[in-house]
């Protein structure tokens, strides 16, 4: 979580539990060695935008996916995922909704966005691991992500 | 008419010799003269009355003043009473059975010697064939030549009577409408003015006639009274309309008005009829209507609203449970899940299966959180209607689940599935729902008997669902449709208690019916029927 190199992945997520699940399928499957946690929606902008306590950051230094969780305080998911896909100079980056969501209201209107991916987090144990491990190797390792 | 009236002409030439007789003679000359001038003159005034006589639209009979006896009949008088002329003459009146009963010869008689004339205004007639006539009847003596003659005039009045009845019916009629029904001249001041007009108005005839109808406009409306005129004078006709008018205590009321031109013989306009109709009643019903109507909208969109809040308020609460439910269950199984990986081998056999059951138990609550979720959705869920091939959706379903019964020994048949309208997305779920139970209460028999069929009820279709399974105890069918309610054990049959009442719900939105027959072991049949029938 150094803020001064770039971080390979983004994980937006308020709740400690989830993250800290998250957190572990990823480092269990040894993906990721630069993960950067927001943990609201505004953390998570002034990230992206390289604004406020992360203002030394350039925007060129984009993570390779953002994991983003859809209720979020402060600023929420479809907020940030418009921001994202509204701003040429992050729409290009990879951004996967990992929400407990299964409302169509929420799938739908993130496809409108522009999300690249929408996982429905799995209640099982085994099953929430193996999403996670499968978003981080296809992202990270088999997704071939522009050249900003 | 005989020869008394014919002048003595009996004048022979004498011989007169001297000039008093030549004076005398000349004297007798211009006598002679004006004899027979007089005679030319009383000749051509016989002529026009006998052409009067015969020409006359008056009947005329003619009387010896002595004997009261009949002398001529004119032509008009035989047609009006059907007896011929040769019939009349020679009798007295009252001998002519049309006046029998109504003229005594004699009362004639006596009155004409004393008074000259003598009159009746109305005589009730009937001719010969039997037709009533009501006839003016009225005899003079007067001289003729050296004679007294009586002649009496009959005239035919049945007509004038009957349009004299007629406006005394008119003005009756007008009189007793509630109706305001009024006259008017070209300039607007009344002429006519009926009871109604002053029940409606509470002005009196007396007040009005000869005032002016401004009277009765309120003062904005004026204009609306002077168009009206000028459009009756330039004859185009006003019909109806309504209005408000002013009564004399002040007071405004509605009035339906009809206006007609009223002409005379020539056809030339000269007033105008008004017929004003107080609709105060009915306007007032019809606010009423448009308040209630009004109110009734008010309500609707109010509670419109409140459904609307309902709605999402439902909305926002499945969301939070879709959404905030499932974390605490994850974290629960999740770091369970942990506890086994990274430890398990430091707990005993007893602990591992107490982690186990925790693990169970949220993925229980996961399914129901689900299944709760599935519920709400489709009863919710907009409908989307349409024609639905039920044997291809059926077909569809079972390929989906067979898939999960392999092994399995199936006596699965499939009757004739008619069309049926409904949504598609929603009646899919019906037949998940009902196939898949009858999948898993027959997973005991040997071999599992599973029939899905329509039959004809009332001329509705009722589809169906039986199998030879597990079945249960009607006295509880009334829970059979409950959220969350089991007839089985969880140990024997899995299942959250969801699925029936999904498929009652969704029945029931297409305004159908649902309802089950079933003995324990012995099988279960789920029926159901759609709102409707479609021609195909």
């Amino acid at each position: 979580m150094n803020q001064t190199t770039s971080a390979e992945i983004l994980l937006i997520e308020d709740n400690p539990q989830d993250l800290e699940l998250a957190l572990r399928a990823l480092h269990k499957a040894h993906l990721a060695k630069r993960i950067q946690v927001a943990r609201d929606g505004q953390e998570a902008l002034e990230y992206i935008f390289c604004e406020g306590t992360h203002a030394g950051r350039r925007i060129e230094d984009s993570p390779k996916v953002i994991l983003l969780d859809l209720k979020l305080p402060k600023v929420d998911g479809l907020e940030v995922l418009k921001r994202i896909k509204g701003d040429p100079r992050t729409h290009a980056i990879p951004v996967v909704v990992l929400t407990s969501s299964k409302e169509q209201n929420d799938v739908v209107e993130s496809y409108h966005l522009g999300v690249n991916s929408y996982i429905v987090k799995p209640v099982n144990a085994e099953s929430f691991i193996a999403a996670v491990q499968q978003l981080g190797v296809y992202w990270l390792q088999a997704n071939q992500p522009p050249q900003i | 008419m005989g020869g008394e009236m014919s002048m003595n002409n009996d004048h022979q030439s004498e011989s007169v010799t001297d000039n008093a007789t030549r004076t005398e003679q000349d004297k007798t000359r211009t006598e002679q003269a004006k004899t027979w001038t007089m005679e030319q003159s009383l000749r051509a005034s016989e002529l026009s009355y006998r052409r009067l006589f015969e020409a006359a639209r008056d009947g005329i009979l003619l009387l010896d003043v002595d004997t009261g006896r009949i002398t001529d009949v004119n032509p008009f008088l035989v047609e009006l009473l059907g007896f011929s002329h040769d019939e009349m003459i020679g009798k007295t009146v009252g001998e002519l059975s049309p006046f029998k009963d109504v003229v005594s010869n004699q009362t004639m008689l006596e009155r004409l010697q004393k008074d000259g004339y003598v009159r009746y205004e109305n005589l009730p007639l009937e001719t010969r064939d039997g037709r009533k006539k009501a006839v003016e009847f009225v005899s003079n003596v007067y001289q003729a030549g050296d004679r007294n003659v009586i002649q009496c005039n009959i005239r035919d009045i049945t007509e004038r009577k009957q349009v004299e009845l007629a406006l005394i019916r008119l003005a009756a009629i007008v009189e007793s409408s509630d109706d305001a029904i009024m006259g008017k001249d070209l300039n607007g001041i009344i002429t006519n003015w009926n009871k109604g007009a002053e029940k409606i108005f509470g002005y009196t005839a007396v007040e009005m006639v000869g005032a002016s109808i401004m009277r009765l406009i309120p003062a904005d409306r004026r204009d609306e009274e002077n168009h009206g005129l000028e459009n009756i004078k330039r004859g185009k006709s006003v019909e109806h309309f309504e209005t408000l008018r002013q009564t004399k205590d002040g007071r405004l009321i509605n009035v339906a008005i009809t206006i007609s031109a009223i002409k005379d013989a020539s056809g030339e306009i000269i007033g105008v009829s008004k017929v004003a109709h107080d609709i105060t009643d009915r306007k007032m019903a019809e606010d009423k209507i448009r308040q209630l109507n009004v109110e009734l909208e008010r309500r609707v969109i109010a509670r419109t609203a409140e459904l609307e809040a309902a709605n999402k308020e439902l909305e926002a609460f499945s969301y939070s449970v879709s959404h905030d439910l499932r974390a605490p269950l994850r974290a629960v199984d999740g770091f369970s899940q942990a506890v086994l990986e990274d430890y398990g081998t430091q707990l005993p056999e007893e602990g591992r299966r107490y982690l186990q059951i925790i693990r169970d138990g949220t993925q229980k609550m996961g399914m129901l959180i689900d299944d709760l979720l599935t519920f709400s959705r489709l009863s919710r869920a907009p409908m989307n209607k349409q024609k639905v091939n039920t044997g291809e959706l059926v077909r569809t379903v079972l390929d989906d689940l067979r898939l999960q019964q392999e092994g399995r020994q199936i006596d699965l048949r499939i009757g004739d599935l008619p069309m049926c309208a409904g949504d598609p997305a929603l009646l899919k779920q019906v037949w998940i729902n009902l196939i898949s139970n009858a999948f898993k209460y027959t997973r005991l028999c040997q071999p599992s008997v599973i029939r899905i069929g329509c039959t004809r009820e009332q001329e509705q279709n009722v589809y169906f669902v039986r199998d030879n399974g597990a079945g249960f105890d009607m006295r509880f069918a009334d829970k059979l449709f409950g959220v969350f309610q089991r007839l089985h054990r969880a140990e024997d049959y899995e299942g959250t208690g969801v699925g029936l009442a999904i498929v009652q719900r969704v029945i029931h939105r297409h305004g159908g019916r649902i309802w089950a027959d079933a003995a324990v072991n012995r099988g279960a049949t789920f029926y159901f029927t759609l709102e409707g029938e479609i021609k195909l």
